[in-house]
This record gives structure tokens, C-alpha cells and sequence, in this order.
């Protein structure tokens, strides 16, 4: 569905390069590299539509060629620099998950409200629902982010660094959750992290930024070893 | 929400009702009402209407003009008055009455709201281009302040070389005054703060998606940019009409949008832009109140009224700010 050809990666300068790549629906993928190899930039690339070089292309169209709108409905990222506000509940937040869904008053019609009810549910965020987000635990925070992706119902799914910040439990609680959602709703999930066990347990394909080539490839399946080698060069 | 909102309406219906009625020297409570002297209702229609209904307008206009402020900008420190808008209408005024006196041109009061929505305008574009480069908010404030002393102390030297008309003219506006709005008046102020009001509700969706910051809602599909120069605009019309006719107000506009996020508790921008200007009007009117309350000790600018209102409360804001960091 995600098709890479050809492109170079990064805004001033080029990071890495992605000689050819195609990410599938219902693949869990881990995005892998060193500190300010680019992980990030990729992320920021793919929501911003902007790839100086080469061509991606999402189900046959041309990514720079979709408005802004057509973008929202293909791909989104949970941020994880959102720590809340006192008077923005979760149901708010929620909600704004279906803003390009809405028109222009951003009332949401009872289809909207479903979906919106359908994540609470699956998620089992009823109890945070009237919660003010500036309250919310990290784990709490983190679910309640990627319920929010859910709720905007995009074939594409981006997190950075979806387990920074969490215990061990809830690490797995969050690795297992994403797993569980590109395989179940058919969607790509791509997190950048630097977990690389978590990442190496969880993912059906990992992507390395390769510290010595400055290449992305893909792993069905590495060792952590292997892995450490190619993106650290330890 | 909507219990609240009520709750809202009948504080303002109910501050209003008693500042309309509120007696003038020796007269009674609703004297306008009880009495058969024509000269007592026309004072009522002549000076009293206008006043409240200025103030009105001045409260709902400022709050809401506050609130687009301080959500576009992420900074719940953001005011018309404090960012330096009101001061750079306060130039454009000067300029105008300047010029109309040097050319021998009369005054006309959409010249002067005209003229102080270019001024707003101008530095709320200014404001947004120096804000994309400083994320703190207590920067962003000091700079806005800079940049409003820097303006005054233009207009000031401006008016040095203005002749004694012109400076009259500009003193008397500059003071701040809802008692300078006459009956005539009332039809295109009207028109004007309706359109501002129209278009700022027309940004509700926008606004929902911005207080997240400019990254997340331009993944949730909204146009930033393109938003914020129309935000700009709004904030811009609003703030130069009331500053126009009334003088630069400071406070209302930053301090009614906390006040309303602190008792709404909420960030749906329709209830807040709807509450902010229901709060900021009944605030105004408030001030009117107070004014006559006092009007036989001392006559008190509505200026620093709205300064004495509000320090505190920026204070507070400021201290909470710090205190989060």
C-alpha cells in the first residue's frame, strides 16, 4: 500500500536514503536507528507530504499529490509530546479524532459518534472519559493517543516512540495493543523506537536506518545482535 | 454546558438590567420608566443606551478577540491589548486624526474603525511571525509589551508635532471612554461587530483542532497557515472596532477567556467562544456599573478599571505558568 522508490530522506541535508520499499496493510513495523538518524524525519515527511527526492506513492497515488484533507483520512501520528490541558477532556480529544470527517461546524453526526464509541470500547477508556487530559497517567496518555488515531480511522498509523516514558508492563500492554490493531483492523502501524527487544518481539518487519551505508532496509526477521551492529555499529 | 451558559445569560441580563436602572443623582431606580418628563427618557435613549451597549459590544468583541488570540497562539497569556494590537491601532489613529486635520478632512467613524483594524492588523501579523520563533509564553508576552511601549512612544512623538485640535481630539480617545458613542453611531458599530462575531463562530471547527498545537491539526486536516492569517483578521477587525470607539481597553481580552476555560472546563471553541462573550460583556457592564456607583466620589477611567480587574488575575496566570514550568 506504501510504496517508497527511490528517495532521500531529511529536510536540510539527506540523512538516509530508501533505494525501495512497500509496507503493507496489517503489517506492525518498527522504524530503528540511532539518536538523529532520521526516524523522526521520516515520520514528519510522510504527515507533511514533503520527500525531496523519489517517489512514495499510497495505492497507486502519488503522496505529494494528495490535499491536505485526503491526507487526513490516509495517515496519522500519535504525539507523544502531548501532555494534556486542564480544561480539554478525554471525550474532547477523542472526538477531534473525526474533525475530517466533520463539516464545517465540526458537529458529529451518529455515524461519528459510533466510531467514537466503537475505540472507547475496544480501548476500555469509558472511565477516562471525563477526565481532564493534563491528568492522565503515561500509560493512560498513551492509550487515550492512540485511541484518538483509531477514532480518525487512517490505513496508516505512526507513533514516535510509543513505549518512551512507560514501565515495563505497560510497555508489552502497548506493543501487544498495536500488534493486535494492524493485524485485527487491517491497518499499517509504524512506531520509531528505540525498545529494540520489544521491537524485535512485537513487529512483523523491522526497518533499520544502517549507521555505516545511511540506508533503510527491511527485516522480517533480525537478531539483537544483528540489529545492534547494522544501526548502532556497536 | 448549556446550564452554564444560562447561568451566564442571567448574570448578564441581570448586571445590565441593574446598570440601566441604576439611579443618576437623586433619582430614583428606573426614574426613565416612572416619569412623564420627556427630557429624563430622552437622556436615558441619548446617553445610557449607548453606553451599555457600547460596553456590550466592547466585552463580547474583546473577549472573543482574546480567545482566538490565545488559542492560535497556544498561549493563554495572549491578549489584543498586551500583544501590542491595540497599540498599533492606537498609531493608525493618531495617524488618521493627524492627517485628517492637516488636509482639513473630516473625520468619519468608519475612516477611524478602518484605520485601527489596519493597525491591529499589521501587528497581529507581526506578532504571529515573531511567535513562530519564540515558544515561550512569557517571552512572547515581554515582547508584546516591547512592542506596544515602542508604538506609544511613536504615536507620542507623532503628536508633538500635531496641532492642538488634532492632540485634543487623540487625548480625549486615547483615555478610554464608553461615553463617547452617541445614538448615530449604534447602526454601523452594530454591523461591524456582528460580521466579527459571524466570522469568528465560522473558525469554530479550526480553533478545536489548534489548541493541540500546529502539528496535530494539521494532521487532523486543517490548513494552519491559512487559519491563522484568517484568525488574524478577525481578532484584527474586532479588537480596531472597539478600540475605534471607545479607546485602547486593556485586560478584558486576556482575562475573560481564562476565567470562562476555568468554569466551562472545557475546549469545545462554539461553548467558549459563546461564554467569552456573554462573561466579557457582562464584565464590561460591570465596569459601567462601578463607574456610576462611584460617579459622585471620583470619576473612574474605564481603563484602569479594567487594569485593576485584571492585574490579579494575570498575576495568577503568570504565577501558574512559572509554577508549571
Amino acid at each position: 500500500m506504501l510504496k517508497f522508490e527511490n528517495c532521500s530522506i531529511g529536510h536540510d541535508r539527506t540523512l538516509y536514503e530508501i533505494p525501495e520499499l512497500e509496507l503493507r496493510r496489517g503489517e506492525f513495523v518498527a522504524l530503528i536507528g540511532a539518536n538523529g538518524s532520521g526516524k523522526s524525519t521520516l515520520m514528519d515527511s510522510l504527515v507533511q507530504g514533503k520527500f525531496p527526492d523519489g517517489k512514495v506513492s499510497i495505492e497507486g497515488r502519488n503522496w505529494i499529490d494528495l490535499k491536505l484533507m485526503e491526507r487526513a483520512h490516509q495517515i496519522t501520528l500519535v504525539d507523544n509530546h502531548f501532555l494534556g490541558f486542564d480544561y480539554l477532556k478525554v471525550s474532547e480529544y477523542l472526538e477531534l479524532g473525526r474533525h475530517s470527517y466533520t463539516n464545517f461546524t465540526g458537529r458529529l453526526t451518529a455515524e461519528d459518534r459510533l466510531v467514537v464509541q466503537k475505540y472507547i470500547q475496544i480501548l476500555h477508556l469509558d472511565s477516562l472519559l471525563g477526565q481532564s487530559t493534563s491528568t492522565l497517567s503515561d500509560g493512560e496518555r498513551q492509550r487515550v493517543g492512540i485511541a484518538k488515531a483509531l477514532i480518525q480511522e487512517t490505513p496508516i498509523i505512526l507513533l514516535d516512540e510509543p513505549t518512551a516514558f512507560l514501565d515495563y508492563p505497560t510497555k508489552r500492554e502497548v506493543m501487544s495493543l498495536l500488534g493486535q490493531i494492524a493485524a485485527e483492523s487491517n491497518r499499517m502501524v509504524m512506531i520509531a523506537s528505540h525498545d529494540i527487544d520489544f521491537c524485535i518481539e512485537y513487529c512483523s518487519r523491522i526497518l533499520i536506518i544502517e549507521k555505516d551505508s545511511k540506508i533503510l532496509r527491511s527485516y522480517q526477521a533480525i537478531t539483537h545482535d544483528e540489529l545492534v551492529t547494522k544501526a548502532f555499529g556497536i | 454546558m448549556w446550564k452554564k451558559h444560562l447561568f451566564s445569560f442571567a448574570v448578564f441580563i441581570v448586571i445590565t438590567v441593574i446598570t440601566i436602572g441604576f439611579p443618576h443623582g437623586d433619582d430614583p431606580w428606573f426614574s426613565f420608566l416612572t416619569t412623564s418628563d420627556k427630557q429624563a427618557w430622552q437622556l436615558f435613549v441619548i446617553y445610557r443606551v449607548p453606553e451599555v451597549f457600547i460596553a456590550v459590544v466592547a466585552g463580547f468583541a474583546l473577549s472573543i478577540a482574546g480567545l482566538l488570540l490565545q488559542t492560535t497562539l497556544n498561549n493563554p497569556l495572549a491578549g489584543p491589548s498586551i500583544l501590542g494590537l491595540t497599540a498599533g491601532s492606537h498609531l493608525m489613529v493618531a495617524l488618521t486624526i493627524m492627517g485628517s486635520s492637516m488636509l482639513g478632512l473630516e473625520i468619519l467613524d468608519l475612516g477611524i474603525t478602518v484605520s485601527a483594524t489596519i493597525g491591529a492588523l499589521v501587528f497581529g501579523l507581526l506578532i504571529l511571525v515573531i511567535a513562530a520563533r519564540i515558544r515561550s509564553m512569557v517571552s512572547l508576552l515581554l515582547v508584546g509589551m516591547m512592542l506596544g511601549t515602542f508604538v506609544y512612544s511613536i504615536t507620542n512623538i507623532i503628536l508633538m508635532k500635531a496641532d492642538a485640535n488634532s492632540v485634543k481630539a487623540f487625548s480625549i480617545w486615547g483615555m478610554g471612554s464608553l461615553q463617547q458613542v452617541s445614538i448615530d453611531q449604534v447602526p454601523l458599530i452594530t454591523l461591524l461587530f456582528l460580521i466579527g462575531i459571524g466570522l469568528a463562530f465560522l473558525l469554530t471547527k479550526p480553533l478545536n483542532a489548534l489548541i493541540l498545537g500546529e502539528k496535530p491539526a494539521a494532521i487532523l486536516g486543517v490548513k494552519v497557515k491559512q487559519t491563522r492569517w484568517k484568525i488574524i483578521f478577525v481578532v484584527s477587525l474586532l479588537a480596531g472596532l472597539v478600540t475605534a470607539f471607545c479607546g485602547p481597553i486593556g485586560f478584558v481580552g486576556l482575562i475573560v477567556p481564562n476565567l470562562v476555560r476555568m468554569f466551562y472546563k472545557t475546549a469545545r471553541h462554539g461553548h467558549l467562544l459563546l461564554a467569552s462573550g456573554l462573561i466579557g460583556a457582562s464584565v464590561m457592564v460591570l465596569c459601567v456599573l462601578l463607574i456610576r456607583i462611584f460617579e459622585p466620589i471620583m470619576v473612574l477611567p474605564i481603563n484602569s478599571l479594567t487594569a485593576l480587574l485584571g492585574a490579579p488575575i494575570v498575576l495568577f496566570l503568570l504565577l501558574k505558568n512559572i509554577r508549571n514550568a
